[in-house]
């Protein structure tokens, strides 16, 4: 039971970065970005090219972190990622959805979105091949935390965890200290509203990209160096991460974080009473669960 | 009337929502240095999207807008700021889900500088904001609502501020009170563009009116003038001719 509890609320941790940027990008640009989860996996195998380029270029820095099964390279190149990935978001949206925005509604904007996912999983597919790859061969073992109930916990778990919790810090911060998170939700609020108080609305759709784009990278590599990287694993999140963002409310940055811990902890619980098969449903479940309780989600404002 | 020089002048000026779908049509108007001029006329006559207009929020199809010397014909209404100009717009116009001060913060990014001091100078001039600073703005009543969006207009030193409808949805008591506010921003010097469906309440503090009915400049002068102009009154302000039954 208890290791259900720590295994749920380590997924979540990961689903809720994930579901942070999207449930962002659907207030600010107003449409179900789709190709989202894609974004964990360019951050994912990004950090492993650059992790693997690092190692080369300076073999000191491949030196793991004992008993962690990762290295100054993989920290280094996870943050060089979640870079990459936000500006690769960028990029997407001048290239589709920009040019989408102010024409099409906002259907042909979540169809174009399927597009684009197709189009990120098959090239990373065709550059990196279709098999399953891992960040480190080094075995982590767990270590036996407790035995009756029995708790097994491998140290990087705890590390996912603490970054997970920084990076949502982080985001909490910008949000409600700085002038620029200020911009941001004024821009969810009311974009006229915002323009006319000096605030340019593509700079924020940017911003927007910037933070969503960053926080997937982050959780694409935490969840990789969990389980293993493979071209499918945003295919695999997707339903996760908006269960997620649907539970915590369509907006909600607060909503989002408990939305994905909710359904981290769902899916995990579910194992223990539910044949393995039946996992890809629960975050089904827990949407129509949640949904029929509050229409607008936990943390969704009502309309 | 105050002093009449010519601040913002708009000739022949068309325009809507959609490209060829013009709302207003030829507009002819002017606001003098420190002088409040009121938009008045019945619904749909295109009031708020003149307004919109000077503020760059519709497609301007023809005409002119200068504010001094500088044409404000295309701007980014982002880039306001820079014209010395503020628009507050009629209902939403304060950040809901921001506390007070951060409502503040925001608006005071367009300051060019000491964007520190113009909040305070602002909590200075409006105290009923330094209480409030730390609660959410939605949790605001309605004139406290409008106090703060002219707080937010007037941190940006504007030399123009565009209000549409700031009376809406206000109790007599703080109609007047947001009025009595206009009247003592424009006596130190900044001009307002007021646009009103409370017409005689706007009018008695205001130094012209502008009447718009179907998208045309219908009648202009003094705002005691159109007051008290019987034919205005009975067809624009709900009164009766003299004589009726």
């Amino acid at each position: 039971m208890i290791q259900a509890l720590f295994d749920g609320i380590l997924v979540g941790s990961i689903l809720s970065l994930g579901a942070i940027g999207l449930t962002l990008v659907m207030h600010i640009l107003k449409f179900a970005n789709f190709s989202h989860a894609e974004l964990l996996s360019i951050g994912a195998y990004c950090a492993l090219t650059f992790d693997t380029v690092l190692a080369a270029i300076a073999p000191p820095m491949a030196t793991l972190f004992s008993p962690f099964s990762m290295s100054a390279a993989l920290a280094l190149a996870m943050l060089a990622s979640a870079a990459f990935t936000g500006g690769t978001a960028i990029i997407v949206d001048q290239l589709v959805f920009r040019r989408l925005r102010n024409k099409a509604g906002a259907l042909t904007m979540v169809f174009a979105s399927f597009g684009v996912a197709l189009i990120i999983r098959n090239v990373i597919g065709l550059i990196f091949g279709l098999n399953t790859q891992r960040y480190s061969d080094e075995i982590s073992f767990a270590t036996m935390v407790s035995a009756d109930p029995l708790l097994l916990i491998k140290p990087d778990q705890v590390a996912i965890l603490v970054m997970a919790l920084m990076a949502m810090v982080a985001l909490h911060l910008l949000l409600t200290r700085t002038t620029l998170g200020f911009a941001l939700r004024a821009v969810a609020e009311n974009p006229t509203l915002a323009q006319v108080n000096g605030i340019p609305l593509e700079s924020v759709v940017r911003l927007t990209w910037i933070i969503g784009g960053g926080l997937a990278a982050i959780a694409g590599v935490l969840y990789g160096i969990d389980n293993q990287l493979s071209p499918v694993m945003g295919r695999d999140l997707v339903l996760s991460l908006f269960a997620a963002a649907i539970v915590g409310g369509l907006g909600s940055v607060s909503g989002a974080m408990f939305g994905g811990f909710i359904v981290g902890l769902a899916s995990s619980f579910a194992i223990l009473l539910l044949p393995a098969g039946y996992k890809p449903a629960i975050p089904f479940l827990v949407i129509l669960v949640t949904l029929y309780i509050r229409p607008n989600g936990l943390f969704g404002e009502t309309r | 009337m105050r002093e009449t020089r010519c601040f913002l002048k708009i000739s022949g000026l068309t325009a809507g929502y959609r490209p060829a779908l013009p709302i207003i049509r030829d507009i002819d108007l002017s606001v003098g240095k420190g002088e409040i001029v009121t938009i008045i006329g019945p619904n749909g006559a295109g009031k708020s999207t003149l307004i919109k207009a000077i503020a760059g929020l519709v497609i301007i199809e023809a005409g002119s807008i200068t504010l001094g010397e500088t044409s404000l014909v295309g701007i980014s209404p982002d880039r306001l700021g820079h014209f010395d100009l503020a628009y507050v717009p009629q209902t939403a116009n304060i950040f809901t889900t921001l506390t007070v001060q951060q409502n503040l913060a925001l608006a005071a990014r367009r300051c060019k500088a000491e964007p520190k001091r113009r909040i305070d100078s602002m909590i200075d001039l409006f105290p009923i904001l330094q209480e409030r600073a730390k609660i959410r703005a939605g949790a605001l009543s309605g004139g406290q609502r409008q106090v703060l969006a002219i707080a937010m207009a007037l941190i940006s030193s504007p030399q123009l501020i565009l209000m549409d409808e700031p009376t809406a949805g206000l109790s007599p008591i703080a109609a007047q009170e947001v009025l009595s506010l206009i009247r003592t921003i424009a006596q130190q010097g900044v001009s307002v563009l007021l646009v009103e469906q409370n017409a005689k309440l706007a009018l008695g503090a205001s130094d012209r009116a502008y009447i718009l009915a179907d998208g045309q400049n219908q009648h202009e002068g003094a705002a005691d003038a159109i007051l008290n102009d019987p034919i205005v009154g009975e067809i624009y302000l709900g009164g009766k001719r003299r004589g009726a039954a």
